[in-house]
């Protein structure tokens, strides 16, 4: 059993009731309205490397009764401070996880390692939190599909041509996929699997 | 119970979590909830807790609304279009008590409706959220009752069931003969019912800028239609869908374009029909006052 000390771990929300549903709306919005960019802040120290919206995100939607992956960039730090205050596992299994935290240097996980549901079951499927290196509304993609009235143009990076095709992978998969907030500093993006995402 | 009676309902009650629901608990139905909305039309099962009033009387509707609802939330509480009608009153201060947050009659003022069997006539705009309280989440059930069959159904989009039913009442009726819960496509998807709002609501639902969430109790199920999102009733290219229309205006506000009720007004066969949405019918009301020359053009039109 590995142990830790309280002194490195910094704080959580200091009104945990408030923030959780105030980044939970956040979260809502986005994820209904594809392509939208919202501040997600708030009062928790986040791990060292870790922005401020993909860090309040999972501490508002984390418990016991969900599995967190952590990318191997920010394992050592952030697995302690993510099971202290939210009471999450951890797991070192992709397809185990139903949150799944990726630092911006990390590859697009390939489909078949993630949990993507059942066809009769698609809600048992990972919640990704990516942080990329940058994200603005227009340019680079443009998305269509529910949440969007015509089409709305998004640039992420690194979203690549191969993050593309994982997710053309994706679309001939549903309703079974995996969603994604997109998420840099304090800014946070909704990509759900019915989102529909042309180069 | 007398405590109860004589504690100053003014403010919000100390006694329970914000919402009335735990943090956990929240936290559950705010995952399912971001689940339903990224499958839109989907049931996402969830663990419904018991609340203090009985199935059936929207305890679906008032977990969704308790898990998303905020500290700057305005909620308007409608049953069939009233905010005046029993089940209203109780869930706004049912909220009022377990929140403190403020409340509305006004649909334009509302940033979270929680609805039993309407869709307001005001059109929502898109920084509002609408809740529905569902009975029945399955639109299926009546014609398969075994879950485990309407389960694959959904999974292998396999709805001819639904359209040999409604095909039946073309073949005996000579019309579709469903007006409320009129089953509806999400997104070219998944097959919903959109609750028991009577038909001539369900093409609100189509496009519509408002995020639409739905509860269901009893039977555990939220599902979401995002904004801006495919709406389809269901119909045949010879029997396409159609609304109910009425001969009459509304006797209070004469409006035309709204849903009405038939109110029976004495032991003879006396009856008038009035908007079912009060604010819509209040709103238009207090507009033709305010205006005496619409008044008279109203009454020649």
């Amino acid at each position: 059993m590995d142990t830790f000390s309280l002194e490195h771990i910094g704080a959580g929300f200091s009104d945990p009731t408030a923030a959780s549903q105030r980044i939970f709306r956040t979260s809502l919005t986005v994820l209904s309205r594809p392509g939208t960019i919202l501040e997600a802040d708030s009062d928790a120290t986040a791990p060292e490397g870790i922005g401020a919206a993909a860090n309040a995100i999972l501490l508002a939607l984390l418990d016991q009764d969900v599995a967190l992956y952590v990318s191997p960039t920010h394992v050592a730090v952030a697995s302690a401070y993510y099971r202290f205050h939210t009471g999450c596992s951890i797991t070192s299994n992709l397809e185990d996880a139903d949150f799944v935290l990726l630092a911006s240097t990390d590859r697009i996980p390939a489909l078949s390692a993630l949990k993507t549901g059942t066809e009769y079951a698609p809600e048992l499927s990972a919640t990704l939190v990516w942080e990329v290196a940058k994200l603005a509304s227009g340019d680079g993609l443009t998305l269509t599909g529910p949440g969007i009235e015509s089409s709305v143009r998004l640039t992420a990076t690194p979203l690549d041509a191969a993050f593309l095709s994982a997710r053309a992978e994706t679309i001939s998969l549903l309703p079974r996929g995996v969603d994604l907030f997109l998420t840099c500093d304090n800014r946070v993006c909704g990509l759900p699997r019915s989102t529909r995402i042309r180069g | 119970m007398n405590a109860d009676v004589s504690r100053a309902p003014d403010s919000s009650d100390s006694g329970y979590n914000f919402a009335y629901l735990d943090e956990r608990t929240k936290r559950m139905i705010r995952r399912a909830i971001l689940k339903a909305v990224a499958i839109p039309g989907y049931q996402v099962p969830f663990g419904s807790r018991e609340m203090p009033l009985p199935y059936g009387w929207g305890t679906g509707g008032i977990q969704v609304t308790a898990s998303i609802i905020g500290r700057d939330d305005v909620l308007k509480v409608i049953d069939q279009g009233a905010d005046d009608t029993v089940n209203a009153v109780n869930i706004r201060r049912f909220f009022t008590r377990t929140t403190g947050i403020a409340t509305t009659e006004r649909t334009v003022e509302a940033t979270v409706i929680q609805t039993r069997h309407r869709i307001p006539e005001t059109p929502l705009q898109d920084h509002q959220i609408i809740v529905y309280q569902v009975p029945i989440p399955e639109p299926l059930a009546k014609l398969e009752p075994r879950e485990a069959e309407t389960k694959m159904m959904h999974g292998l989009a396999e709805y001819g069931l639904m359209h040999v039913k409604l095909y039946e009442d073309i073949a005996r009726y000579g019309h579709i003969s469903t007006t409320y819960d009129y089953p509806v496509m999400v997104d070219g998807r998944y097959l919903m019912a959109p609750s028991p709002i009577p038909k001539f609501d369900n093409p609100k639902m189509h496009m519509n800028p408002a995020l639409q969430l739905f509860g269901a109790g009893r039977e555990k199920r939220i599902y979401a239609v995002p904004p801006y999102t495919k709406v389809e009733s269901l119909a045949f290219d010879d029997h396409p869908f159609e609304v109910q229309r009425w001969e009459q205006h509304c006797a209070l506000c004469g409006a035309k374009d709204s849903f009405l009720d038939e109110v029976i007004t004495d032991n003879d066969g006396g009856r008038m029909f009035i908007c079912s949405d009060t604010d819509y019918c209040g709103q238009r009301r207090e507009n033709l006052a305010a205006v005496p020359a619409n008044v008279a053009e109203a009454k020649s039109a």
